[in-house]
């Protein structure tokens, strides 16, 4: 009976937390309740629980590496926010105008870029169907194509670096964030070309999927346009590489990129909302039809301009903060609910299992990615990685996959499988965790139906390209190697 | 009840004065890793006998107290996950229930817990005067351990307060107005 405590105690967390309460706080009450069953079990001392602070002080507030996620966090409300990804959105369009699926390719280009801001499943595709939905219902657009291309767009970010997950991940795997993002960089770029490919050739098939954009909007000829480009193109996406390349360069700490990543998109947003507007410039044409979140005060430039950055610097502290506050929350619960699961043995009874499993490595390898594509339909990537991958740290450490892919490059290879994999989950119907955020924040005319439809050949395109790096690690690994 | 409300309100109001310090601290973040980053690529010289040991732990310092001033406030705001597959499902009396429920016999014990556990290990560091590891960082480490004193303080008030709350909206007795801090609409 003892033997099996940690299995118990993962079946209540499991139950526990369809009850809906907060699940940092459900990971921090079933990790003391299962050390006092444990204590009456004869299996646990109360003593046990005094490493407690350590454990937080250490994995936690100590962690430099770490302080690189409200940082990234920051730069993405702030690109958000101060209506830089709007604008960037708007410019895509009228740039790709002569594009097949023009508008999807720029939501696709814009979760590509915009990657680095958009951790959260939930805010990210809640902030595209935002942005792009009714504007591509507007425009005509097929609404399975429509949505297909949010939900999928919205779930690169936590693939292309700089994701927030895959910092976590290699925080807990103890390996070096900057190799990771190598790793995760052409993986995610395969995807993201693999998705525009399909649109463009989609909608050269069938024009009548995605309409272009009528003449008589946004700027016409060379110069207005690339006036456009100039302004709301090339400045976030130039902040985006620098940012990008200082970490896969090897020039700048994770850390470092984040901070002046923060600091650049907070200039950004001052140009944008204050500098811009005194010069007298008229803000960006909006296509999207979304309303711009300073419209009223762009129209008094005097001191307006000043008030609404000053609001939206403000915002993205307050977001920023407790968004940091929810990530780290179930951190701190996971803590001391992982602690407690292995001082009753629950390490010895996973490898015990996958023992009596038989399994080989390849086996293994995709039991875990069953387990996670199957959990990927309740949890976000928070949960699953904080709680599952210590749970699997062991047996990472017993894979072997000989010829196939080097023994120190397996957990990179496993952790970019993993986030591939959670994508997919994420995106499959009838569960799929981010259409589920799509279809709250979609316009009422738009069915659950038709989101499913759509979202199906995004992910055979997912499930190819997870396919493709399982059997050639290299496209994973190969940046990598060339730059270390 | 209403003085117990009152209660609530009042540990709401001052986990959010505290969280507005902690996001300013995620700003300050920002700047120290900017100044580090400027003076040691561009050689720049550092003032007031700063060294890029301090300020990185200075960095993660302020990313601590981040967290340990907003995690409370969070959970005030609703702004902490919750698996709501099931939860949509439930009449607003089973939500106020697991809302009381779950804050009795898990927030606050552990908050409890992990207060009465720091404590001695803030109190260590303290009384060796404990400084950094690295030798010429940050002194006076305690400071920074005290966080975590702070952080199982601020959940437990914050579990208090919903705690208040649920049983209010129990007895009918919460103003509709709180109705969605409490149990998220």
């Amino acid at each position: 009976m003892a033997d099996y405590l940690p299995l118990y105690m993962f079946v209540t967390l499991a139950v526990l937390l369809f009850s809906g309460y907060p699940v940092a706080w459900v990971l921090g009450g079933v990790g003391l309740a299962y050390g006092f069953v444990g204590m009456a079990a004869g299996e646990f001392m109360f003593i046990q629980f005094s490493t407690l602070p350590s454990r937080i002080y250490g994995g936690i507030m100590e962690t430099l590496l770490l302080t690189a996620v409200p940082m990234f966090v920051f730069m993405g409300m702030m690109l958000e926010k101060s209506g830089v990804a709007r604008d960037l959105l708007n410019c895509l369009t009228v740039l790709l105008r002569r594009v097949p699926g023009g508008l999807a390719l720029s939501v696709t280009v814009m979760g590509t870029v915009l990657a680095a801001t958009t951790g959260i499943i939930g805010a990210s595709v809640v902030m595209m169907t935002l942005l792009a939905l009714p504007v591509m219902i507007d425009r005509r657009y097929s609404p399975e194509l429509a949505t297909g291309t949010i939900a999928a767009s919205g779930c690169l970010g936590i693939l292309i670096p700089p994701s927030i997950m895959l910092v976590i991940m290699a925080d807990l795997l103890s390996r070096s964030v900057g190799t990771l993002f190598m790793a995760a960089f052409v993986p995610g770029l395969l995807l993201a070309t693999l998705y525009a490919v399909y649109i463009v050739v989609r909608c050269a098939l069938n024009p009548s999927l995605a309409p272009a954009l009528p003449d008589d909007v946004g700027p016409r000829g060379a110069g207005p346009v690339a006036a456009m480009a100039v302004r709301s193109f090339v400045p976030p996406v130039i902040l985006i590489v620098m940012v990008l390349g200082s970490i896969l360069g090897g020039f700048a700490t994770p850390t470092e990129a984040a901070g002046v990543g923060a600091l650049g998109a907070t200039l950004l947003a001052a140009v944008n909302l204050v500098i811009l507007p005194k010069m007298g410039v008229r803000p960006v044409p909006d296509i999207t039809g979304d309303a711009p979140v300073a419209a009223a005060t762009l129209l008094e430039p005097e001191d307006g301009s000043v008030r609404a950055f000053w609001g939206t610097f403000n915002r993205v502290i307050e977001d920023t903060a407790r968004t940091n506050a929810m990530i780290f929350g179930i951190f701190i619960g996971a803590t001391l609910f992982s602690y407690t699961f292995r001082a009753l043995g629950g390490d010895q009874l996973i490898l015990g299992a996958v023992d009596a499993l038989g399994f080989g490595s390849w086996g293994l390898l995709l039991l875990i990615l069953a387990l996670v594509f199957v959990l990927g339909f309740f949890f976000d990537w928070i949960e699953i990685t904080l709680i599952v991958l210590p749970i699997f740290a062991p047996i990472i450490t017993v894979l072997d996959f000989g010829d196939h892919l080097a023994q120190p490059e397996i957990a990179y290879w496993l952790a970019i499988l993993i986030a591939m994999n959670l994508q997919t989950s994420f995106l499959t119907p009838p569960f799929g965790f981010a259409l589920f955020f799509l279809k709250a924040t979609a316009p009422k005319e738009v069915r659950l139906q038709q989101i499913y439809r759509g979202i199906v050949p995004f992910v055979v395109l997912q499930l190819l390209a997870l396919v493709l790096v399982l059997v050639f690690p290299s496209i994973a690994m190969w940046l990598p190697r060339l730059l270390l | 009840m209403s003085l117990a409300l009152r209660l609530s309100q009042l540990i709401d109001r001052l986990l959010a004065v505290l969280a507005g310090i902690g996001g300013w601290c995620i700003v300050a973040l920002v700047l120290a890793v900017c100044y580090d980053v400027v003076t040691r690529y561009f050689g720049v010289p550092k003032v007031l006998g700063l060294t890029s040991t301090k300020l990185q732990e200075g960095q993660y310092w302020l990313h601590s107290y981040a967290i340990v001033l907003c995690v409370g406030f969070a959970y005030v705001r609703q702004a902490h996950v919750r698996i709501d597959l099931v939860r949509e499902r439930l009449s607003e009396r089973t939500k106020y229930w697991i809302e009381a429920v779950g804050c009795a016999v898990m927030l606050i014990p552990y908050s409890i817990l992990g207060a009465w556990l720091s404590y001695p290990y803030v109190h260590r560091s303290f009384s060796l005067h404990e400084s950094s590891r690295s030798g010429n960082g940050l002194d006076e480490v305690w400071l920074l351990k005290s966080g975590l004193v702070i952080l199982f303080v601020l959940t437990g008030l914050a579990g208090l307060s919903v705690f208040i709350k649920a049983v209010a909206g129990l007895a009918g007795r919460l103003p509709a107005a709180q109705r969605a801090e409490t149990i998220d609409g």
